[in-house]
């Protein structure tokens, strides 16, 4: 083990010769491959459908998106008109004439609305099916008004139209399943922005919603990106007083980052509202590499005769715990890649490991070549006391009180576990906007007043003329308007009774396959019946809204149906949001646990190469886990809820949490190696990389912090989380680590063969 | 000077109305031919082949038999598939419109509303199929005249219910056959085009025996076809009844 450790460092040596050797071949080099980086970024696309992030061959994804395709079903944007009364003249009209300019739309099939919905209406001579409202003559007397307004809330056709206290009714435009739906979403926001309308629009519905998530995005990256680079230059320059070992770190990060994301362009992978934090998060953790590298130069360099020599030997000493580190947080982001549901996380897992993977390289590489210019090195003069203002004090309690160390952190891992089970999940996409948010506000009002907007479907094989299949639909409707938080079924089965009725033999599905096929003659060809029916006429579909509602509910909601439709083996399959987003729930609890024992492998292994004993891993590991247990207690307590961001939060935590214990022990080993006892060799670490480790959690959590200002709510929580779980790995790597170091005995003798 | 102004002034207006009543007198002529040509059999017997052709391409077929009578009075029965064997349709003057459907031995009065809906899964709203006489309904103006055809822009009338602005309608010199129809929506914007071919004399008179009504918008279209036609057949006032329309 020490062989192999020792190995890489005379590898490092070598290497760090052959750059510094080389230092205008490796800085042209980089200059050159970020040049031709930045020119494809320009590439780079962005991925804001939100149903393409969930696994395809997953069963209920898959039913769902062959329904939407087939029935052209699931697209659909909704306008919601808010008025006092929606039965007035000038309303009707502005209903009508919007409806029309809709229709218009190059992405748009179909228009549903108030003035041209289908009718059925019945009298003693017959009856009518057609338009709901004449277009032509529109209602315009008080009392007409009053008549329609009556005739339309008693139906229950309608129900999914106008709101009971009809102030509120829809314009549902159905989406060309082959179009854009980021452009449809923006022509129709743009129509309704030119048209001259007294109602108040809110816009409702996934094509919205998408072009939403794209607009937070873009605002995020031009935002956010910024932000954290002023704030990663403020904290270094804080640390190290220095522009020059300020700059060299955070040019290292931005290149690293470049190359990232032109890796990620080429490889056509678009940018998803996870992978839009993929800036933040790299320069956040990126950066440390860079500073260690740096602080180790800063230290070692200054006043050294032969400056080359010593420059090599400094990147030596660092770049094994580099590197380690480095490995460490790539096998952190990689445990996303086996264990995701979700291809947004595992995109998210591949990109992050690799741009760690490049800036580690940088790191090692560029760094020393750009350094080993450097004319004069500003020496320890200009250093910053700071740190020593939180080391210090840790460094009297490790010697002095450990017990005090050790039962403070019982007392918390206990506290945090009892918070584990109160841990919440996030799977409503709608969860992700601010409350203010517009997209919010309209689906308060679809809850309210319409029931909810979330589809529902359960699909009905067999000849669509035959009764028995319409009173299936017709049950299976029923079934799914008796669950609380379902309601406004709709399917073929509810108009044909009505034609029915229309015939004079009541509401009621016909007795015989003949007059289903008279009436099916009456509906044919109209475009709403392309949801409800399929071409073979051998299956219909039943649909129903549902409201938003917490994950548990909606998990109770999936499993009723499943169990309905699980009577009628071959004859009926349900899908919907309810399975889905149930579904996305248990994967991400399953996806937390992967990823966390797989980081924890991964992160254990190297831990043992490392230290060379399983003790010194199981104490190096210690602090880990004790800053995992206080994320999932603060989720716990806080009501944080895991969701497809903060599901990150293990994997990432692993990853980096551990180069705290990395270093610390690296250089805990060095200094014992050299002969110093126990508390000499804490206090020698503590003074040195325990600063770089003070330094780079500052940094970090400000970097992390920077997500507050993000627009989707799961990145900011996301930011929290994780500063409370950098600060906790931090803390435990200066003060539990030495503790328990001490406690397992490892390596506290000098070693006569290292 | 003043006097010169006024009296051009008036020789313009003179030419301009006159320049009007000229065109409208002319397009107003082509079109009472149109009306005159297509109306010309006291009373015909069709057999149709529809083929309608939806977004995605699939085609399905029915059968019809259609009697009429003048230009108002029209019955349609459906002869295949075998699932709409039977249903029919009568149509009397003043919309009135009556549906017959066979499993349930009924028949009922359609409403007007319909007018805009489409008629039995093809691309012809009921409007479209109305036998109506396009100078009752419409206001011509020829907008085009090449060598072989006049394009006549139709425009409603005051009062009459249409889901069109306005049609475009190309005739065939020759024979004062409208080869070509497009329909405007409301925009301005042509939704819909009928397409006549393989026009025949058939004893006395002309018939397209293949029209097309293709939707621009749903990218769907409906062909008819026909396949067998009698005129001049001394049609039964009785045929229009409720009664026949059950049998």
């Amino acid at each position: 083990m020490v062989l192999f450790l020792l190995s890489i460092s005379d590898d490092m040596k070598k290497l760090t010769t052959f750059i510094l050797k080389h230092r205008i071949a490796v800085i042209v080099i980089t200059i050159i491959l970020t040049l031709i980086s930045a020119w494809e970024l320009r590439k780079i696309e962005i991925n804001s459908d939100v149903t393409t992030y969930l696994p395809a061959d997953d069963p209920s994804v898959k039913l769902f998106n062959d329904i939407s395709q087939e029935y052209s079903s699931s697209w659909t944007a909704v306008l919601i008109l808010e008025s006092l009364e929606v039965f007035t003249k000038e309303n009707l009209e502005e209903i009508s004439l919007l409806s029309q300019e809709l229709q218009r739309l190059e992405g748009i099939d179909y228009v549903v609305s108030l003035t041209n919905i289908l009718d059925i209406r019945t009298d003693e001579f017959g009856f009518e099916i057609g338009r709901l409202i004449d277009e032509y003559e529109l209602p315009s007397t008080n009392e007409e008004l009053e008549q329609l307004k009556q005739y339309v809330l008693g139906q229950k056709l309608y129900k999914h139209l106008v709101s009971e206290d009809s102030k509120h009714t829809l314009i549902v435009c159905q989406i060309s399943a082959d179009y854009d739906k980021n452009s449809i979403a923006r022509e129709i926001k743009d129509l309704v922005k030119n048209f001259d309308i007294s109602q108040k629009v809110y816009f409702e519905g996934i094509p919205f919603q998408v072009l939403s998530i794209m607009d937070f995005i873009v605002q995020d990256l031009l935002l956010l990106t910024p932000l954290i680079i002023i704030v990663i230059l403020i904290m270094l320059y804080i640390g190290f007083r220095s522009f020059k070992w300020v700059v060299l770190p955070l040019v290292t990060v931005g290149i690293g980052i470049t190359w990232m994301m032109a890796l990620m362009s080429f490889s056509g992978i678009a940018l998803t509202p996870i992978s839009d934090a993929l800036p933040v998060v790299l320069f956040a953790v990126g950066s440390a590499y860079g500073i260690h590298v740096v602080n180790a130069i800063r230290l070692n360099v200054p006043g050294k005769e032969n400056t080359r020599e010593a420059l090599i030997n400094a990147v030596k000493d660092i770049s094994l715990a580099v590197i380690l580190a480095g490995v460490t947080t790539f096998a952190g982001f990689l445990s996303f890649v086996f264990s995701s549901y979700l291809t947004i996380i595992r995109d998210f897992g591949i990109f992050a490991a690799a741009g760690v993977l490049i800036i580690l390289v940088l790191s090692i590489t560029f760094i020393p070549a750009w350094a080993s210019f450097f004319k004069k090195f500003p020496g320890k003069t200009s250093e910053s006391e700071l740190p020593e203002l939180i080391t210090n004090p840790f460094r009297n309690l490790i010697i002095k009180r450990p017990g005090i160390i050790l039962t403070l952190s019982i007392i918390l891992s206990i506290a945090a576990f009892t918070g584990i089970p109160k841990i919440e999940r996030k799977v409503d996409i709608l969860e992700y906007f601010k409350p203010s948010s517009s997209l919010r506000q309209s689906s308060n009002i679809m809850n309210k007043s319409f029931g909810g907007s979330l589809p529902v479907m359960i699909r009905i094989s067999g000849d669509v003329f035959d009764p028995s299949t319409l009173l299936l639909a017709n049950e299976a409707a029923t079934f799914l308007e008796s669950i609380d938080g379902l309601s406004n079924s709709r399917s073929l089965a509810e108009y044909i009774m009505r034609l029915n009725e229309a015939m004079g033999e009541g509401k009621q599905i016909p007795d015989s396959r003949e007059k289903i096929q008279n009436l099916w003659f009456m509906l044919e060809g109209e475009e709403m019946m392309q949801q409800m029916v399929n071409y073979e006429m051998d299956e219909v579909v039943v649909y129903a809204s549902m409201k938003n509602m917490d994950a548990r509910s909606m998990h109770d909601i999936y499993d009723k149906i499943e169990y309905y439709v699980k009577q009628y083996p071959g004859k009926m399959q349900a899908t919907g949001m309810q399975a889905i987003y149930s579904k996305l729930g248990d994967s991400m609890m399953n996806n937390l646990l992967q990823s966390m024992l797989l980081a924890f492998i991964f992160v254990f292994t190297t831990m043992i190469f490392l230290i060379g004993s399983v003790k010194g891993a199981i104490a190096g590991f210690s602090t880990l886990f004790f800053s995992m247990l206080m994320v999932f207690g603060l989720m716990g307590y806080t009501g944080i809820a895991l969701d497809i961001a903060t599901l990150l939060i293990a994997g990432i935590t692993i990853g980096i949490g551990i180069d705290y214990s990395i270093h610390f022990t690296t250089a805990y080993k060095r200094f014992i190696s050299q002969g110093a006892t126990y508390e000499e060799a804490v206090s020698k670490t503590l003074a040195t990389s325990g600063k770089a480790i003070v330094i780079n959690v500052v940094t970090i959590i400000a970097g992390f912090l920077v997500l507050l200002f993000a627009n989707l709510i799961p990145l900011q929580q996301f930011g929290i989380l994780f500063s409370v779980s950098m600060l906790c790995a931090g803390i435990s790597a200066l003060t539990l680590l030495p503790v328990l170091i001490k406690i397992f005995r490892v390596n506290n003798k000098p070693k006569k063969n290292s | 000077m003043k006097k010169n102004l006024v009296l051009s002034s008036l020789i313009l207006v003179f030419i301009m109305i006159h320049g009007v009543t000229m065109g409208q007198k002319d397009a107003m002529q082509i079109l009472q031919n149109v009306d005159n040509m297509l109306n010309a059999p006291k009373d015909q017997s069709l057999t149709v082949v529809t083929y309608i052709v939806d977004r995605r391409g699939n085609e399905s077929t029915r059968e019809l038999t259609m009697l009429q009578k003048g230009s108002d009075k029209r019955i349609v029965k459906f002869l295949a598939p075998a699932d709409q064997k039977g249903i029919g349709f009568l149509s009397l003057p003043g919309d009135n419109l009556t549906l017959y459907m066979p499993a349930y031995r009924k028949t009922r009065k359609v409403g007007g509303h319909v007018k805009n809906t489409k008629f039995a899964g093809t691309d012809y709203t009921y409007e479209d199929m109305e036998a109506k006489r396009y100078t009752e309904r419409y206001d011509p103006e020829l907008i085009e005249t090449n060598n072989d055809n006049w394009v006549l822009e139709l425009i409603p009338k005051d009062g009459i219910r249409t889901d069109y602005t306005k049609l475009h309608m190309t005739i065939r010199r020759s024979d004062n056959y409208p080869v070509k129809i497009a329909y405007f929506d409301k925009a301005g914007v042509m939704v819909k085009t009928l397409e006549s071919s393989n026009i025949q004399k058939t004893g006395e008179y002309w018939l397209a025996r293949q029209t097309k009504m293709t939707d621009l918008k749903t990218k769907t279209s409906t062909k008819m076809e026909i396949t067998n036609v009698k005129f001049d057949i001394g049609i039964n006032d009785d045929v229009f009844t409720e009664r026949y329309l059950m049998r």
